[in-house]
C-alpha cells in the first residue's frame, strides 16, 4: 500500500517540469565560456612566444660563447683546392660567396662538388673572399 | 568550435532546468539560482573531460557553488543584520505547468520547502536530474544506500504533508 502511494506520488512529481533554463542564462553561460576559452588561448600564445624568445636568446648566447657547433671545424692550416677552369663570372661569384660562408670541410667540399664540373676559375681576389680565418 | 557549441547546447537542454531547480533548493530566488548555475557551468565546462562521471560532477559543481553562495549570503546578512530564511525556497514558481496544476505545484513546492535540505536535494537530483543513486552518492559524497534512504524519507514526508493538507 505504502509502495503504491509512493509510486503515485513519484509519478505526479515527475509530471512537474522545472522551469526551463532561460535564453538569457544560456547566452550568459555561452558568453562566459567563450570568453574564458579566448583568454586561455591568449595566455597559451603568450607563454609559447615567451618560451620561444627564451630559447632564441639561449641559443644566441651559446653560439656567441662557444661558436657554431655544426660539423667538425676546419683544421688550421688546411687549404682548399680550387679547380683552375674558365667559368661565367656570375657563377664564379656565387660559388665564391658560398665558399666564404662555408664553415666546415664538409660544407666546402659540398660547394666544390657542386661547382667544379662547371669549370670554375677563381682569381686571387676570389681566394681572398672565401679564405676563412684559420685556413 | 561548432562541435563545442553543439555540445554546450545539448548539456544545457538536458540538464539546465534541473540544475536551476537544484540551485533553488539552496539559494531560494530564481535569479540567484541562475547566477549560481552560470558560475558552476563555466567551471564544469573547463574540466568536464577530465572527470569520470561528468553528469555527477556538473551537479556537484552546482551544489558547491550554491553552498558557497549561501555562505557569502549569510555573511552579508549578518553584516546587514537582515533576518533571512536561508535555503528555503521562496514563493516564485519553480515549475512550469498549466493553470489547472498551479495550485498542486505550489502545494508540492511548499511541502518540499519544509523537507530537510539533504532530502530535498536528493529528491531533485533523482526525480528531475534523473541521476542514479550511485551518481547522487558521488555528488553528495555519501554511499548510494544513504542517498536511496534519504529519497524514501523525502517521499514519505511529502506524502504525509500532502495528505495532511487534503492532497
Amino acid at each position: 500500500m505504502m509502495t503504491e502511494e509512493s509510486d503515485q506520488l513519484e509519478t505526479s512529481l515527475r509530471k512537474l517540469k522545472p522551469q526551463p533554463m532561460s535564453a538569457e542564462l544560456r547566452g550568459r553561460i555561452a558568453g562566459r565560456i567563450s570568453a574564458s576559452a579566448r583568454a586561455r588561448a591568449r595566455i597559451l600564445r603568450g607563454s609559447l612566444m615567451a618560451l620561444g624568445a627564451v630559447l632564441l636568446v639561449s641559443v644566441t648566447v651559446v653560439v656567441a660563447v662557444r661558436g657554431p657547433v655544426v660539423g667538425p671545424a676546419l683544421p688550421a692550416g688546411e687549404s682548399v683546392r680550387i679547380p683552375e677552369r674558365p667559368a661565367e663570372p656570375a657563377l664564379r661569384l656565387l660559388a665564391a660567396r658560398q665558399l666564404a660562408e662555408a664553415e666546415t670541410i664538409d660544407q666546402i667540399d659540398a660547394v666544390l662538388d657542386q661547382y667544379a664540373p662547371r669549370w670554375l676559375v677563381f682569381t686571387e681576389t676570389d681566394r681572398d673572399v672565401f679564405a676563412a680565418p684559420g685556413l | 568550435m561548432q562541435q563545442d557549441t553543439d555540445e554546450l547546447v545539448a548539456w544545457m537542454d538536458r540538464h539546465g532546468a534541473a540544475l536551476v531547480l537544484l540551485a533553488r533548493q539552496w539559494v531560494g530566488s530564481h535569479a540567484d539560482a541562475e547566477d549560481v548555475v552560470q558560475e558552476a557551468f563555466v567551471g564544469f565546462w573547463r574540466f568536464r573531460s577530465r572527470v569520470r562521471d561528468p553528469v555527477a560532477y556538473l551537479y556537484g559543481c552546482v551544489r558547491r557553488e550554491a553552498q558557497a553562495w549561501l555562505r557569502g549570503r549569510r555573511r552579508r546578512c549578518r553584516r546587514e543584520q537582515i533576518a533571512a530564511a536561508d535555503g528555503q525556497p521562496r514563493s516564485e514558481a519553480a515549475w512550469c505547468c498549466g493553470l489547472e496544476a498551479v495550485e498542486e505545484s505550489e502545494r508540492i513546492q511548499a511541502a518540499m520547502g519544509r523537507l530537510p535540505a539533504e532530502q530535498r536535494e536528493v529528491l531533485v537530483l533523482h526525480l528531475w536530474g534523473e541521476l542514479t543513486f550511485a551518481q547522487i552518492g558521488a555528488v553528495l559524497k555519501v554511499p548510494p544506500n544513504t542517498a536511496a534512504s534519504r529519497y524514501r524519507y523525502a517521499l514519505a514526508s511529502l506524502r504525509r504533508q500532502l495528505a495532511g493538507n487534503g492532497g
